[in-house]
Order: C-alpha cells, then structure tokens, then sequence
C-alpha cells in the first residue's frame, strides 16, 4: 500500500510538525519507544539538524534531541505546521 | 543497613551522583548507556546507607534483552521487605525534564505498588542557574507528592540534603493514578509528564538553541567532516607529541632508580635478575603508560564534550554500508583504548545482529595494549623527525597508519562476515538520544585515565612479571647468562623458529610473541629480558636502539606489525566475550581465524615490503 502522508524524514531543517500517526508497518515495540521519547499522536517536533548524504536527522521534541535514521522517521506520519 | 536505589534515565547524571554520595568512581561520561550493570557502595555521610547504581533505562517497559534485564534487576530490588530501602531516588536531568518526569511516574507507580518511599534528584541544576534558570521543586513535589530535591551531582549542591532526607522515615508515595496505569495508560503518564513539565520546569529553550548552532557546524557536510578528521588526526598526534616527554620522564627515572639500586647488589644472579627482568622487562612496560593515560584522557574529552554522539550520527552512513550502525562507533572507539570497555559499550546496541558484528570488529580495534608494542617498533624503524614544517611528526604518522590499518580490517571482516549473514531481518533501528555539549569535566578525566592507567599496570604488571622471571630464569639457567644462545630457553626457542624464520624472525621474536598470547604489552617486556641477558654490559639503554642494533629488517618488523593488528591475542578480551555472547563459540572462533589471519597477512606484508626495500 502506497501512503501518502508525509513522514518526519521529509522535513527540512527548522521546520516543525504535529506528529498525527505511525504507518502501519511499524513493529509494535519501536512504536512503543518512540512514543516515550516523545513522539507520540499529537507531539510537536521540529527538525534541528539536516545533514546531507542521508545521515540520520536530528529531531527536537519535547526538550530533547533524538538522532532518527531514514527507516525509522519515515514510518513517522506528521503534518507540517506553518512556520 | 538501608538500600537507597538510584534510577533514571539514561546520561541524567546517575553515575556522578552515585560517585558524589558514596566516594567511589564508577564511569562517568556524556553519553547514554555507559552504565551497563549494577554498583553497590556506602555512603559517605550516612554509613547507615547502601546506594545502588542502576544501568539508565529509557522506560520501564522494555524493548531489548538488556534493557530487560537493568528493568528485572530494579523490579527484583523492589521487592525486598518494606523498610529495608530507604528510598528509590529517581535522577531527572533537570534541563530535559519531560522525558524524566515520564520516567519519574512509570517509578513512582512501581514504588507505591511495592510500598517503598522514592525522592525524585533534580540534577544538573548547575547548568540551568549557569543560565538563570530553574524549576520549581516545591510546586512539583506537592503536585506528584514525592519529594523533589535538586541537586548537581557535578558540583555537589544539594547532595547533603539529599542524604539527610534519605537517613530520615519517608512514606511510600500513595496513590495519584489509577492502579496499574503504566500497564494499561501510557499516554496518561506522558500527558502529566508534558503538564507537570509545563507548570514547574525551566522556561526557556536557551540550551536546545546553542546546541543547535554547534549541531549545524559539527554535522555539516563539509565542517562536520574536516572537523571530524581533524579531531581524530589530534587524537594520533596526541599520543605521540603530548605524551613523549611523559614516557621521556618515566624512561629517565626508571634508569636513574636501576643506577641507584644496582649498585647495592654484589655481582651475581640477583644482581642480573634486578637489572634484566625487573629493570629490563617490567621497566620497558612501565614507559608506556602516559600513552595510554594520554589516549583515555583525549577519548574520555570527546565523550564528555557530547561529541561523540555526533560522530556516531556522522559515521552512521559509512557504517551502515559494512553492516554496522552509528552505535557501533563508540564501543569501536572504546576499544581504541581497550576492547573490553568497548565490548560492554555494545550493549547500547539494540539490534543483536549489528551488535555481534561489532563483537566482530572490536578485537582488531588498535587497542592500547598494542600501543607498546608499536611504539618500541615505530621507535626503532621510524626516524624521529618532523615535516609539514613541524607540524607533523612522522613516528606519529606513522601510528596513525597503523591504526587505520587495524581500523579497516576491522571494517572489511565485518562487511565480509555481513554480506554471508541473513541480512536485516527483525532489525532494530537507528535513535540515539543526542546528548549535550558541555565542557568536560577535567577532574573527572583525570581521574578517569589515571584509573584505566592503574588499571592496566594492575592487570598487566604481574603477567609481566611473571613472564619475565620465567623468561628470565630459562634465559639464565644454565650457565648463568654466559651465553643466551645455550640457555634452556635458547633450545626451546630453536624448536619454535621454524613458525617464525618465515617472517625473517629469530627465536627471541618468537619467544616474546608466544609470551605476548598471554596479554600483547608481554611482548615489550620479554624482549627487554631477552636483550638485558644478552647485554653483557649491564646497558639499561632504549629497547627500541637494542632492536634497532640486532639487526631486525624492516619487512619483519612490519610482519610484527602486522601479526598483532590482526590476532586475537588477549585473555581477558576473550573471556569477556564470552561472557557477553554467553558461549566459547565467538571467542574460539575469533582466536582461531583472527590468528590465521594474522599470520598469513603479516607473511605477505614482509614478502612484499622484502621485495620493495
Ligand atoms: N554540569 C553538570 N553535569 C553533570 C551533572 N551530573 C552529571 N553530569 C554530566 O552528565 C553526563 C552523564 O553523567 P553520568 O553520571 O555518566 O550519567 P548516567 O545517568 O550514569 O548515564 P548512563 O551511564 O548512560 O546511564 C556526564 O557528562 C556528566 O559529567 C551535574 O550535576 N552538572
């Protein structure tokens, strides 16, 4: 299946989203994690750092700063918020 | 005696706070993970007390076996009777107070289950009035009715408090949420966490903002590049230039104290003994350890600056493509210094397929115990000059390659053994939390290097004894070091040269390199019994000149080289692989085909350089 949601690998550096869901191939126990850290349905983040040559990304929420690789932050679905 | 068990989130301080009540230095550093099994001390002010450090956990429902295991241990230590804890104290990092405070409640649920009191530490409260910040402990500890102390482990403010609130009763903390929520209602305890955080945490995001400044310039393409190249070329260099005069010192006060002391002995066996295996073998290991008091200190500054965590994210990419991940940078940098600290440092790695390829790399990591060994050889083959303009010196150069050669065969196995593995299945992804910039904490790295230097002295010292008097003994006997090449080690060194005459070397190489299985700074020391035997002037002089003079051609030298990049010499390596992978398989395997290895390349090596020079 095909999804059209954007996910946090998407987002450039400096702008922020509202985290709206997971896509449905995550494993349950990852979500899990990435819900404590802090990216859970509703949780603001914004992109901090975007370095080039796919390295992972670095994601600012809730007063920390998680490093996320490509697989994983493209099963994050977001919504961008205007800047 | 009472327990106070310390619990918290992954680098929130618990180790230094754990140092701070009980005196006692567990591994402090900036960066998540480093604590990766349980410590128990007294505390100092309260000898009433026991503290209990446990490994930082992200949350109390765990997703990989090792963090099972740190969530056992802590719910196990739960259920002693009432009354025998006299608290669990929760370590917060004040300046990221969200995540903790998730982590705060998840404990406090499990505390008032068990009926045990808990005191919620709200560290690093230094940095937050560094920038006129603070948080409101009063208003969050009648909020979650727990009591908030805050502390900062590195200055010691608050710690007594903390203690005294510990010697005295506390109730155990009583019911705020439903029964059972942590099972049932995550999202609650998050949403408290995120209101609790609104109300009374620090206001301001001052501290993210100047992290992300630094972030732009040390993960950029370009700065972040040159700047990690730079620091590790200074991390070579460093070993070299910083720590020459060191081993110059300790060099001139190991002969100044044999010219003391020899003088009291008549002619004799003891008189050789003293000046051949003492000063000669264990003498000769002593002058190297500035570097690796020097090496610790420079890697310990990178993890404490927060750097190394960017450099895990910047290497994440290249690593990945030999079947690795950013996390395997760190237990592969460890094991630069020693490959067992870099072997309990994969436990950060979630995914149990990259963390036993990094078992696989972690041995043929340049570890500080071959740094004898390429020191006494870059000494005797390498001129000790400089070019660039003085800027680069190549004995330092020259180390720099052969790291790098113990580095890429580490990498290329890897991506070998990789490519015949069933690839990425039932992986476990890439995050890591990125920790703060800081300023390392100079007294804490001091202590730190000067530790691991112990350490070493303390593990390897007596193997080197040993091995030298019994070097010395075989050596000696028996004609009395007339003649080394008649003495009972003499014939039993002919029967190995045949493993070695290949590599151009003679017996006394091979003798010190079958010693060196023993632990690899061995082969310093035999060589140095070998040659003070055979010295019959008594010369206390550089080991690399007696090399230098015995006429060693490069091409064996570099077969040396060569041969301890790639075996897998070390004991106590193995053994702690052992008991991590928890069977001989891995250990056996590697001693076996990493020893294999070894020898045939270093044959090449000298076949080719023999064919150049
Ligand atoms: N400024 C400041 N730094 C602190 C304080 N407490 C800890 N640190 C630093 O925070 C970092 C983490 O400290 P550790 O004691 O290793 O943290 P930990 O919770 O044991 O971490 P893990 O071993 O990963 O579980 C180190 O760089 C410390 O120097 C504090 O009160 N003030």
């Amino acid at each position: 299946m095909i999804n059209s949601a954007p996910s946090l690998w998407q987002m450039s550096r400096g702008k922020s989203c509202v985290v709206t869901g997971f896509d449905e191939s995550i494993r349950a126990n990852i979500r899990m994690r990435l819900e404590e850290l802090g990216f859970h349905k509703g949780a603001v983040v914004t992109c901090s750092t975007s370095p080039s040559l796919g390295a992972p990304k670095l994601y600012q929420v809730a007063n920390s700063v998680y490093s996320l690789e490509q697989p994983i932050a493209e099963l994050v679905q977001i919504q961008s918020l205007q800047a | 005696m009472k327990k106070v068990l310390l619990v918290g989130s992954p680098n929130s301080g618990k180790s230094m706070l754990f140092n701070r009540m009980t005196g006692m230095n567990q591994r402090v550093a900036n960066f998540p993970g480093i604590t990766v099994s349980t410590h128990a001390g007294m505390c100092r002010d309260n000898h009433e007390l026991e503290v209990i450090d446990f490994p930082g956990v992200y949350s109390l429902q765990y997703i990989s076996g090792e963090e099972e295991v740190a969530v056992q241990a802590f719910n196990n230590a739960l259920e002693a009777p009432v009354g025998e804890i006299a608290a669990v104290v929760c370590v917060v990092d004040a300046t990221r107070l969200e995540k903790g405070l998730f982590f705060a409640l998840q404990v406090r649920e499990a505390c008032r289950a068990a009926g045990h009191p808990m005191v919620i530490a709200s560290n690093l409260t230094d940095i937050l009035s560094r920038h006129g910040m603070a948080i409101d402990a009063n208003g969050l500890s009648t909020e979650v009715s727990v009591p908030v102390v805050p502390v900062s482990a590195r200055s010691g403010d608050g710690v007594l408090a903390l203690v005294a609130l510990l010697g005295g009763e506390m109730p155990a903390p009583t019911s705020l949420l439903a029964k059972n929520e942590i099972a049932v209602d995550q999202n609650r305890l998050r949403n408290l966490a995120e209101d609790l955080t609104q109300a009374f945490g620090p206001k301001g995001d001052y501290l993210l903002q100047s992290h992300n400044k630094a972030d732009q310039f040390f993960l950029n393409t370009f700065t972040g590049g040159i700047s990690f190249l730079l620091i590790m070329f200074l991390l070579f260099q460093s070993i070299f230039t910083w720590a020459s005069p060191l081993m110059d010192g300790v060099e001139t006060l190991i002969g100044a104290t044999a010219e003391a002391v020899l003088p009291w002995f008549d002619d004799g066996w003891t008189r050789d003994f003293v000046a051949d295996a003492l000063f000669g073998g264990l003498g000769s290991f002593l002058v190297f350890v500035p570097q690796i008091f020097i090496l610790t200190m420079v890697v310990g500054m990178m993890e404490d600056s927060g750097y190394l965590a960017r450099a895990a994210v910047i290497c994440h990419r290249p690593l990945r493509s030999f079947g690795l991940t950013g996390k395997s940078f760190v237990p592969m940098l460890s094991g630069v210094a020693c490959a067992i600290p870099g072997i309990y440092a994969a436990r950060t790695i979630e995914s149990p397929r990259r963390r036993w390829l990094t078992y696989l790399a972690i041995p043929l990591m340049p570890c500080s115990a071959r740094l004898p060994v390429y020191g006494l050889l870059i000494a005797a083959f390498i001129p000790d000059q400089t070019v660039l303009g003085g800027w680069v010196g190549l004995q330092g150069l020259a180390m720099l390659f052969i790291y790098l050669f113990g580095i890429v065969a580490g990498l290329l196995v890897v991506a070998v053994v990789s490519r015949f593995d069933d690839a990425d299945k039932d992986d476990t992804p890439f995050v890591l939390e990125m920790p703060p910039y800081r300023t390392p904490g100079f007294l804490t790295l001091v202590r730190n290097a000067w530790e691991r230097s112990g350490d070493f002295i303390k593990r390897a010292g007596p193997v080197i004894f040993w091995v030298s008097l019994v070097v010395w003994v075989l050596g000696y006997m028996p004609n009395y070091g007339q003649d080394l090449g008649e003495s009972w080690l003499g014939y039993a060194g002919r029967l190995i040269e045949p493993i070695f005459a290949p590599l151009g070397l003679d017996w006394k190489y091979g003798v010190a390199i079958l010693a060196s299985f023993l632990a690899r700074e061995v082969f310093v020391g035999t060589l140095g019994t070998l040659f003070g035997i055979e010295d019959s002037e008594e010369n206390i002089g550089s080991l690399a000149d007696q090399i230098t003079a015995s006429g060693l051609g490069l091409a064996s030298g570099v077969a040396v080289v060569v041969f301890f990049a790639l075996a897998s010499q070390c004991i106590s390596t193995l053994a702690t692989l052992r008991r991590e992978s928890r069977s001989w398989r891995l250990p056996a395997q590697l001693f076996v085909g990493y020893g294999v290895m070894a020898y045939v390349v270093a044959y090449l090596c000298y076949l080719l350089v023999g064919a150049v020079v």
